[in-house]
């Protein structure tokens, strides 16, 4: 059986753990004995793992967000100089017309 | 111990396996200079050892604050986007019309996709947690060995414990950035209503400005000061809010103009500093009380939006209480001084008056005048704490005064000079002298006594609204003058200017009072600045409070409290306006004294 001192190591070193949730962990840790202790580290040390696979897929995700953002902002500024260039055109026509109008009359 | 500034550069090639762990030739000093932070933990944990301390905790904190960051500017930019569209779709030339709605259908579309595959994986790991038997720890024989231990509170702990865990993790994106993003949402339209509220205000009160012309001025004059005053609270409701809730953002409310925040505020500000100076400019002679009020409540928005989050309801109530019975215990101050003889006087034939015996109206004047002191501190103790709730008594107030004030005129008549000159202003006795210039008529008043007098008279115009230096000049003055009425009066000779005289005296003791008055103001001022917030003081006498306090509190507390008592001393004047204040502080000095060890 390992001892207190290793298995306390082993939870300071879970150093994905929220810094709050660590003091409280140890709170209970010291008032624990024998397997009780043991058990208690291998379950936190699932949890530090679940924590970091949950870690890498949220930095996935936010990748993703940022990339999907990327392109949708740049689609954005297309459409915008599309709306531009119709606006323009929309202006030239009517001063062509204020012209023709002006010529007829 | 300061966590260094983690590095986000790998080691060059070289340092790594072709697997891509360390190469560990020389461990200890290799793993030591790993520069990234994140590298040089699990590379101490590649060799079974335990990584330092400060590196753990220096990584949760950069791992949290990096996080933060970026899911704040990655959902500010989607809002942003989102929004712009909407403002697209509806501003957008009709031939334009259904590319915008396509883009943003598409837009939604993917990131809800986007969502969508990342919270089966998420559910994944909370199901395996659950398979490895993690939350079968709390299992009963576990509990049993708690409660054994003598500690069942151990238990409750546990299970806490670790819901928080799963809690963490299940919330972690998903469940905060939609929880977010709703609490974003309903700030927004918040914003966006204080917005159209305080803009609307200001359009009543710049209407207001606008029909305010020298003609309608004093028409206009009581519908502008509460549009100014409606303008200045809705500034602080909006200022505030956005302060505390929207700082830094770009705010994009549903059918409304967008906006920026920060800028918002400053312009909220800019717009608060003019009114309020509008307010003490137009409404200086006239509403003295209100400026003062409107001051007050413009340091109480500086103390909102510099501490948004230090209201403290209990104490605003405590201290409104309070207000409350200052409120009353002033009303029957003043009642009680409208007695029997005062009212009989104040309501009897105004032509009768000046004939009944001076010894009589003598009387009746000292009641009259006292009365007319209470009325004048009750109106503007009112007038200085929130007018507007005390409209009707301040009105009554008003008349009242009017009445008292023509009464003590027609008792004035009948009185002789020197019981008139006794109890006139500054400023009528001033008129008087004017009105039967003695001093025109003695060839022994020399050129530059009558050039006092003229300085006199320029001086008092400034005396009554004046600063204090313009005041003691006024004082300064009027002393010169009294010195050269009182050196002729004192000669047989010039038995005529014995009322002039008198009236000289009576003058200097006038301004003498308002020289004091607004030194005491000034100094009343510098204590509030320095020891008082919002009408509470900064420093507690409270002896329970002051028993909870550790050495260390009591010992700076009791320099604070000795700084206060020592302002005390220096203002001898201020300290008899607060005998209470003083006492405390002499007892709470004693309490918090250090003890004497006992050998």
């Amino acid at each position: 059986m390992e001892n207190s001192q290793t298995l306390a190591d082993r939870i300071a070193s879970l150093w994905n753990l929220p810094l709050e949730l660590l003091e409280q962990v140890k709170a209970i840790f010291a008032k624990l004995t024998g397997s009780d202790q043991e058990k208690f580290v291998s379950d936190l040390e699932l949890v530090h793992e679940a924590f970091e696979k949950q870690y890498v897929l949220d930095e996935e995700y936010l990748a993703q967000q940022e990339k999907l953002l990327g392109q949708f902002e740049h689609s954005f500024q297309r459409l915008e100089k599309k709306e531009k260039e119709v606006q323009d055109k929309e202006v030239d026509t009517s001063a062509m017309q204020s012209i023709l109008s002006q010529i007829e009359s | 111990m300061t966590p260094e500034q983690p590095s986000r550069e790998r080691l060059p090639s070289s340092h790594y396996e072709e697997d891509g762990t360390y190469k560990f030739e020389s461990r200890d000093s290799f793993v030591a200079n790993v520069p990234n932070l994140e590298d040089r933990i699990k590379a101490y944990q590649q060799l079974k050892r335990t990584p330092h301390e400060e590196d753990i905790n220096a990584l949760r904190h950069q791992r949290t604050k990096e996080r933060m960051q970026k899911m704040d500017s990655v959902l500010n930019r989607k809002m942003q986007l989102d929004r712009v569209l909407q403002n697209k779709i509806s501003a957008a030339p009709q031939a334009m019309k259904q590319d915008w709605i396509a883009l943003r259908a598409e837009f939604q579309k993917e990131f809800n996709a986007l969502e969508a595959r990342y919270t089966n994986p998420r559910s994944e790991i909370l199901n395996d947690l659950q398979a490895r038997g993690v939350l079968k720890f709390a299992t009963p024989a576990i509990m049993q060995t708690m409660e054994q231990t003598g500690d069942p509170s151990l238990k409750l702990h546990l299970l806490d414990h670790f819901n928080v865990l799963l809690d963490g993790i299940s919330m972690r994106i998903g469940v905060r950035e939609k929880r977010q993003e709703r609490n974003r949402e309903e700030d927004t339209r918040q914003a966006a209503e204080f917005y159209d509220t305080t803009e609307s205000v200001a359009q009543e009160f710049l209407k207001l400005k606008e029909l305010s012309t020298d003609a309608t001025k004093e028409e206009v004059a009581p519908r502008l000061q509460e549009a100014a005053e409606r303008y200045m609270q809705a500034i602080k409701t909006e200022g505030s809010f956005l302060y505390r809730n929207m700082q830094g953002m770009e705010v994009f409310p549903e059918g409304h103009t967008a906006f920026n925040a920060n800028q918002r505020i400053a312009y909220l500000l800019q717009m608060r500093q003019e009114t309020s100076r509008f307010l003490s400019e137009t409404f200086a002679e006239k509403y003295q009380g209100t400026v003062d009020t409107v001051q007050a409540a413009t340091r109480y928005t500086d103390y909102l939006l510099r501490n948004p989050t230090q209201v403290d309801v209990p104490t605003l109530q405590k201290a409104l209480e309070a207000k409350r019975k200052e409120f009353a215990n002033m009303a029957a101050r003043t009642d009680s001084l409208a007695t029997a003889q005062v009212n009989d006087v104040l309501a009897m034939d105004k032509e009768q008056l000046p004939k009944l015996d001076p010894e009589q109206l003598k009387t009746y004047q000292t009641a009259l005048q006292d009365y007319l002191a209470q009325i004048k501190t009750e109106g503007s103790f009112l007038f200085k704490n929130h007018e507007h709730a005390h409209k009707e008594r301040i009105a009554v107030l008003k008349d009242t005064q009017a009445n008292v004030q023509a009464t003590l005129r027609v008792i004035e008549k009948g009185l002789s000079p020197a019981q008139r000159a006794d109890h006139m202003t500054a400023e009528e006795l001033l008129e008087e002298e004017k009105r039967e210039p003695l001093t025109d008529k003695v060839e022994s008043l020399t050129i530059e006594d009558k050039k006092t007098v003229l300085r006199l008279q320029d001086k008092l115009k400034k005396a009554t609204t004046g600063t204090l230096a313009e005041m003691t000049s006024a004082l300064h003055a009027a002393q010169k003058y009294n010195e050269s009425v009182a050196s002729l009066a004192a000669n047989p000779k010039h038995a005529n200017f014995a009322p002039t005289a008198l009236r000289a005296q009576a003058i200097v003791r006038e301004l003498e009072t308002r020289v004091e008055s607004e030194k005491l103001k000034k100094v009343e001022e510098e204590y509030d600045a320095q020891f008082m917030t919002e009408g509470e003081y900064k420093l507690t006498t409270d002896a329970t409070a002051l028993e909870s306090m550790t050495p260390e509190q009591k010992a700076a507390h009791r320099a604070l409290l000795k700084i206060e008592y020592t302002f005390f001393s220096k203002h001898p004047v201020l300290a008899k306006q607060y005998p209470k204040r003083v006492e405390a502080l002499k007892k709470a000095g004693k309490l918090l004294q250090p003890k004497k060890s006992v050998k």
